[in-house]
């Protein structure tokens, strides 16, 4: 156990590194740089400017010392929003981006889960047939669409909610909701299907067997070894979820990360698009180690060891 | 043990659940301010030197107070931190009398030095100011920014700075003659990254001649941070605790716009070097003169602005608070408005504006603004170098189309660069649209009826209004001149690289002016401008701008100015197509927010009705 948690440490480390490396080579590698805007400086005054941020430097000094300075944690001033660290950023940021994210994650494990064992267990009855249909369409419909959606039925046509902010706990609804509707609706299929192979599996019958009432037999003995797909897609989709997302931040004026992975690609921000893409990765392999040890504890069968 | 870990595994996640409310909840809500106001972006900076855009403006202005401030009318100069100011008969010396009872935010007194500090702060090089050209006009500032040196010229060698020392501590400073340049200049490669500045420097200092050099490659020189321009020798000039001295290069009429404009407000020099950039712009450190104070910045939510106690003009500021939303989304911004969270929105979604023009007449009235939409013409490439093709793209458009197909706010059709509302100037007149006239052009040029004509590009930056724009436009050239346009959209940065590099035909482009003056747009193209790109160079334009800029006379600058511009739109390196109108959206119960030409609203000046708007809310059913 000690030893692969070791190793997975530093394979993190590695990747990092990988990461952190195709990062800094792929941006400059696009034309246009932090200091060009519509309005051109003049060539010495962007020299100048230049000079503030080292960018004159060479290629590789610039590398080694932002490699260095992340190392130690410190992920630099952003380029754009001038007056703050990039620490200080994601310090403002992550956090709100994350609470939105663990919301959404239990709005759609909640209403996700329920269903899908609901509609395995009266499998190609109504019951199955309804929500599975709501469930592919709720999949289908991009958050740009769902979101206005809600803000006008929600805010306008019937004024519930207010049109946006974070804060209050009547803020947190709608974004909530909307961001979670579609994990939700995927939790709800890889529920079903989990559940659907284990109820034709043998120990199943075997506890039928044993005289158990049919809920007991879902809910202690089935649940557990359905969820495990449902455990694999959670890894990924947390660190995904909890980063931020564009849409649901942009049209309910949440001030996470969101959009601040968009705009520091677009913008040039050399050094909050470095500390955004460090994050999501760094979330991103914690993630699969959960979920590798969370594989473990539900399903005896699995050696993580091994 | 992990049997007692699974049992535990239900009840992991109402825990996420509340935990996470919790989380964000904590997070509390605030009381809203007495105002607030959607400024569309989160800024970049609150220090004045450093920043060139509107929505930073906005913020900076409130909290930072130039000599003068601007009608909020009119937007013509009016005292601010000097009460008042006198002109020299050459119209080149321009004295300001501060006022006695001027303090900064920690009840400290501000004097001409403050000034002094803050211009040259401004103007060096290390502080990366993007506004300095406006300074320009003012003697040898430009040599100082630019580093300008010749054999002979008075300079002022900056020592390394201590060590550990903040961003805003300078080192020790000599001043002599300069003597000599050893090596060259560094050329700046196309990124704009220059290799080591290995120049050596032989100055005289108090009768002595040393080397200094900026590289610690070099030997046989003193190491030191930088050799500037003697900045005794530009025309900033402390005459006492109150009063400041500006000395012209040349009269610039609109000089006292530019006094007036927010780089050019003073920052405290003891907090900047106590904290240092950009320790000095946190609420808790930062040090102002202006109307408001910083109270706290939420990245990408707010800026919470509170009424300052040590402003002289205290007793005519209405607002305690002002928030200034960070929200970038227009759609949301409208939804804010309309759900009574915001009183001003600074723009709106296009496909709504007709309609809030017709439902909301007193709230949205768009009004003609200072700002020209435009395409630059490649006239280095084939065909578009020759001037008949240019002109008879420009004729071939029906520019009320264009208008209706994109901004669709009663945008101003454009004949020419400067729009019309600069008192005294007549902007030149191009060509309207002529079908005839146009196709009679191209084949004057060898392409009757577009045979032979090279397929051209339009580029813009992705946007759907652009895109609808060059959509009309493409569509007009093919359907009048039988010519074939392809479009190209590019992602911002890559658009303005492209640009930059000539590697397009022809490019969208806007501006916005920032002073009161023609000039503010017919500079952009005299040769050696770095916003001309088009590849445009002519003589006879470079000459009567020159001209303009010596000329004292107001009415025959104007003439002058009128004349480059008629040679503009005849050779049109630029075709104009409209004048941009106001995009802002204000409640009814805000006072002292009026229309004007550069969607510019001093906060000082704002104020709210509370009867009004008690009554638009119970009319709206808003809470």
């Amino acid at each position: 156990m000690i030893s692969f948690l070791i190793k997975r440490l530093l394979w993190t480390a590695a990747t990092m590194w990988v990461v952190f490396t195709a990062t800094f080579f792929l941006m400059r590698a696009v034309p246009g740089g932090p200091f060009d805007g519509e309005r051109k400086l003049d060539p010495e005054i962007k020299r100048n400017i230049e000079a503030r941020y080292g960018t004159n430097d060479d290629l590789d000094v610039q590398y080694f010392r932002e490699l260095g300075r992340a190392v130690r944690g410190d992920l630099g001033p952003s380029y754009k929003l001038a007056d703050f660290t990039v620490n200080e950023i994601i310090a403002q940021g992550f956090p709100i981006s994350a609470s939105l994210g663990t919301l959404a994650l239990c709005f759609a494990l909640g209403l996700g889960i329920p269903t899908g064992i609901l509609a395995a267990v009266w499998r190609g009855r109504g019951l199955d047939y309804g929500p599975m249909t709501v469930a592919t369409i709720g999949m289908a419909l991009p958050e740009f669409f769902v979101a206005p959606l809600a803000v006008i039925l929600f805010v306008f046509l019937w004024p519930l909610f207010p049109a946006a902010g974070w804060g209050s706990w009547d803020q947190l609804i709608l974004p909530s909701v909307c961001l979670g509707l579609p994990f939700a609706a995927y939790i709800a299929r890889l529920t079903r299907t989990g559940m659907l192979e284990v109820l034709s599996q043998d120990y199943i019958r075997t506890a039928y067997a044993k005289g158990l009432t049919p809920t007991d037999v879902v809910l202690r003995h089935a649940v557990k070894g359905a969820l495990l797909p449902v455990v694999s897609f959670l890894g990924p989709a947390t660190a995904g979820i909890l980063t931020g997302s564009l849409i649901e931040e942009s049209i309910f004026a949440i001030p996470g990360l969101g959009i601040h992975f968009v705009q520091s690609a677009q913008q040039r921000d050399y050094t909050l698009a470095m500390g955004l893409v460090l994050l999501y990765f760094l979330l991103l392999s914690v993630m699969n180690l959960v979920v590798d040890l969370l594989y473990k504890l539900l399903d005896p069968r699995v050696k993580i060891d091994s | 043990m992990p049997a007692a870990v699974r049992k535990f595994l239900p009840w992991l996640f109402p825990a996420a659940l509340v935990g996470a409310a919790a989380w964000a909840l904590s997070i509390g809500t605030l009381p809203p301010a007495e105002f607030t106001f959607c400024n569309a972006t989160e800024i970049k900076s609150v220090d004045p030197h450093r920043i060139n855009g509107q929505p930073e403006g906005r913020i900076v202005e409130a909290l930072f107070e130039p000599l003068l401030r601007r009608h909020p009318e009119t937007l013509q100069p009016i005292p601010g931190m000097a009460e008042r100011w006198e002109v020299s008969q050459d119209l080149k010396t321009y004295t300001f009398h501060i006022r006695r009872d001027a303090l900064w935010s920690d009840d400290t007194p501000l004097t001409a030095e403050d000034f002094y500090y803050s211009f040259r702060r401004f103007l060096l090089p290390a502080t990366g100011g993007e506004y300095t050209t406006l300074f320009f006009a003012v003697k040898n500032s430009e040599k100082y920014t630019k580093r300008l040196l010749k054999e002979g010229d008075p300079v002022e060698v900056e020592l390394p700075k201590p060590a550990r020392s903040v961003d805003g501590i300078r080192g020790e400073i000599l001043t002599g003659k300069l003597l000599k340049i050893e090596g060259k200049e560094p050329e700046a490669d196309e990124q704009g990254a220059s290799s080591d500045d290995r120049r050596v420097f032989v100055v005289e200092i108090d009768g002595r001649s040393r080397r200094f050099t900026t590289s610690s490659d070099v030997s046989g020189a003193e190491l030191c941070q930088t050799v500037l321009f003697d900045f005794r020798e530009v025309g900033v000039r402390l005459v006492d605790r109150h009063t400041l001295q500006l000395v012209l290069e040349n009269p610039t009429p609109y000089f006292l716009d530019v006094v007036s404009f927010y780089p050019l407000a003073p920052v405290q020099r003891a907090c900047v070097e106590r904290h240092g950039y950009p320790n000095w712009t946190k609420p808790e450190n930062i040090v102002s003169n202006g109307a408001y104070r910083l109270q706290f910045r939420r990245i990408r939510d707010r800026i919470r602005l509170v009424k300052s106690d040590t402003y002289w003009n205290r007793a005519n500021v209405k607002l305690n608070t002002i928030d200034a939303l960070a929200a970038e989304n227009i759609t949301t911004m409208l939804n804010l408005y309309l759900t009574g969270k915001a009183d001003w929105v600074t723009d709106l979604p296009p496909s709504v504006k007709p309609e809030l023009r017709r439902t909301r007449p007193k709230e949205y009235d768009p009004t003609p603004q200072l700002s020209v939409y435009f395409y630059r013409v490649n006239v280095t490439r084939k065909p578009l170098d020759d001037v008949r093709v240019r002109r008879a793209l420009s004729m071939a458009l029906n520019r009320k189309e264009i208008i209706e197909a994109g901004p669709r706010a009663g945008e101003v059709p454009a004949l020419s660069l400067v729009p019309e509302g600069i008192a005294g100037y007549t902007p030149a007149n191009g060509d309207a649209e002529n079908i005839a006239e146009a196709k009679r052009l191209l084949a004057e040029a060898g392409y009757a009826e577009g045979r032979g004509f090279p397929r051209i590009e339009i580029l813009y930056n992705s946007h759907d209004v652009h895109r609808a724009i060059a959509e009309v436009i493409q569509s007009q050239w093919k359907r009048h001149l039988g010519i074939t346009v392809g479009l190209v959209n590019q992602e911002w940065g890559v658009f303005n690289s492209t640009t930059r590099k000539l590697e397009y035909d022809v490019s969208r482009a806007g501006w916005i002016g920032d002073y009161n003056d023609p000039t503010t747009f017919l500079d952009l193209l005299i040769s050696n401008n770095e916003n001309n790109q088009t590849g445009w160079k002519d003589a006879k334009y470079d000459e009567l701008m020159t001209a303009a800029s010596r000329e004292i006379d107001p009415a025959k600058r104007f003439q002058l100015l009128h004349d480059a511009e008629q040679r503009l739109v005849e050779q049109l390196p630029v075709i104009p197509m409209y004048h941009y109108v106001s995009k802002e959206m204000v409640r009814t119960y805000v006072k002292g927010l009026y229309s004007n030409i550069r969607e510019e609203h001093p906060l000082w000046a704002v104020s709210i009705d509370p009867e009004e708007k008690a009554r638009v809310f119970a009319a709206e059913g808003l809470r």
